[in-house]
């Protein structure tokens, strides 16, 4: 601590953790309030919608594959000893829908897009660009920042629903590969049993995710200073804080609904 | 009118600008001259609020005054409400000595009047600032668009001002196709096309041989005469503005340590324009 005292050193770090938190929650505000401005930029709203989303769908698509599968291969131990077959549509649905689907679709979103917009306003920040809005009196959070974050939300609710798709359909067909359960049965299992509120729950989830996402790959990009390290540092804090928070997230709204 | 009073700018532990007063009437041209690190940027960036001076006013003339208030109390969304230059929700204007036309006093405004004041000022950043997405044309109209000029009118500006720069071909290229002294090129016209009252212009001649500096010397002068605003130009070098420039300002650590008219400057009869201008040329 080179000298500091401890008092110091904790005093330090609480005052900026809090500072990081109030810049969020600002920014939240401003991004929140931003389509009601005559400024706001519908336009890059629908550009980043369509770049974000079409562009993990490949990624995101094959990740939801493998864990639809891996999720019927865990269980099937379980469902074969216990003989509680007609449990498997149930179990596969409730898992992907309420916690697994959104929580590998925000991890893999923090990866792909979260990253993605913190390098590139990092970036433009960097360069003056930001500045350069500025100067000519725009407003870069309305114009620029908001219509992402917006998108970003959009975007993850999709590929939520998308991702969940997939991984229902190649977990009936790990059921019937290795567990020899039809799929009518797995699917009947699946529709009997699972509720509308998983899904709502799942939704719900993707929503908070997104906008950790988009919040935080937005304040590490826009708070960068120097060159291009610095965009790479901001890259990185973009997804390793994102994947924190989406878990923490997860785990306290696993609590409250 | 620009009016700089005691302008104070600490980053952390350095002073980028060190109790700064600067005065420029319209019509003239000013060259902001030092070694790199002296506070020119920062200066610039100042004088349009983009950097908030932690000590200092800045303030500009009302330029057609009544316009310019009425633009102010436009309600407008183009502001940063996070701008942290944004200090207060006034409008502030004083009249010296009680018949001139009042001053604006920019370190009062609020963002919203702050970003409409902004419209009467052209920057040109050291380092461009250029939108990568946007074609060259587009580049130039963006500011013209977002003040509310029709698009197609926007256009014309731009391609008009996008040919007094001798980039008419290049209007649909967008910036990395470009060379440097292109994109130099574009970042003036950028910066002009809106006919700032006052243009600030960052080391426009950075990376440029002598003839396309004398070029865009003679450029920057052209448009200055024909708007006939405040330009202040930054620069390394003072060579290309040595044709140009109504007086240079030579910037030491944060501190104004000279400011003389260009044959003066020249003569380097000041120890301060001696040894800069010895750096300078060893350079």
């Amino acid at each position: 601590m080179n000298g500091e005292s401890a008092l110091g050193w904790v005093g330090r770090h609480v005052l900026g953790f809090t500072s990081e938190v109030g810049a969020l929650l600002l920014l939240l505000l401003r991004v929140a309030r931003a389509p009601f401005s005559r400024t706001f930029e519908w336009k890059e709203l629908l550009r980043q919608t369509r770049a974000f989303g079409v562009e993990s769908l490949v990624v995101l698509g094959s990740t939801a594959a493998l864990v639809g599968g891996i999720l019927v291969i865990q269980a099937g131990l379980y469902v074969r000893r216990l003989g509680v077959q007609e449990l498997v549509g149930w179990a596969a649905g409730f898992g992907i829908l309420r916690d697994v689907g959104p929580l590998v679709a925000g991890l893999v979103f923090s990866g792909r897009v979260g990253s993605r917009n913190a390098a590139e306003l990092a970036s433009m920040a960097t360069r003056d660009q930001l500045l350069g809005l500025r100067a000519v009196g725009v407003d870069s959070v309305t114009t620029l920042v908001a219509p992402r974050a917006h998108a970003m939300v959009v975007s993850l609710v999709a590929l939520y629903f998308i991702g969940s798709v997939i991984s229902i359909a190649t977990a009936g067909g790990t059921a019937a590969a290795l567990l020899h359960i039809g799929w009518p049965d797995f699917w009947r299992s699946f529709v009997e049993r699972t509720r509308l509120a998983d899904l709502a729950s799942g939704t719900l989830k993707s929503v908070l995710f997104a906008m950790a996402v988009a919040l935080i790959s937005c304040h590490e990009g826009l708070s960068v200073s120097g060159g291009a390290v610095a965009v790479g540092e901001a890259a990185k804090k973009s997804v390793v804080t994102s994947a924190l928070v989406i878990v923490i997230l997860d785990l306290v709204a696993a609590q409250v609904f | 009118m620009i009016d700089a009073e005691h302008l104070t700018v600490q980053f952390g532990e350095r002073r980028a600008l060190d109790d700064v007063s600067l005065h420029v009437e319209p019509g003239e041209l000013v060259g902001i001259v030092g070694v790199a690190a002296s506070g020119k940027t920062t200066l610039l960036k100042t004088l349009c609020l983009l950097v908030r001076p932690d000590q200092g006013r800045v303030r500009i003339g009302a330029g057609a005054s009544a316009s310019s208030m009425a633009m102010l109390r436009r309600p407008s969304d183009q502001t940063d409400p996070s701008d942290p230059t944004d200090r207060s929700d006034g409008i502030a204007g004083d009249a010296p000595d009680g018949s001139a036309a009042p001053l604006l006093d920019l370190t009062t405004l609020s963002a919203r009047d702050l970003a409409a004041v902004r419209a009467r000022f052209g920057f040109s950043f050291q380092n461009l600032a250029l939108f990568d997405q946007l074609t060259a044309e587009e580049n130039v109209s963006f500011a013209l668009v977002r003040r509310g000029m029709a698009d197609a009118d926007a256009r014309l500006r731009a391609r008009a001002q996008l040919k007094a720069v001798g980039l008419e071909s290049a209007a649909e290229k967008l910036p990395h196709e470009l060379s440097g002294g292109m994109r130099r090129r574009l970042a003036l016209a950028r910066a002009m096309v809106a006919r700032p009252e006052v243009g600030l212009y960052d080391d426009p001649f950075v990376g440029l041989d002598p003839v396309a500096c004398a070029r865009i010397a003679r450029f920057i002068a052209r448009e200055h005469r024909e708007v006939g605003g405040v330009t202040l130009v930054a620069a390394g070098d003072p060579a290309p503005l040595f044709a140009v420039a109504t007086r240079l300002v030579l910037l030491e650590e944060g501190s104004i340590a000279a400011d003389l008219p260009p044959d003066e400057f020249a003569r380097a009869a000041d120890p301060a324009v001696a040894r800069y201008l010895g750096r300078s040329r060893a350079a």
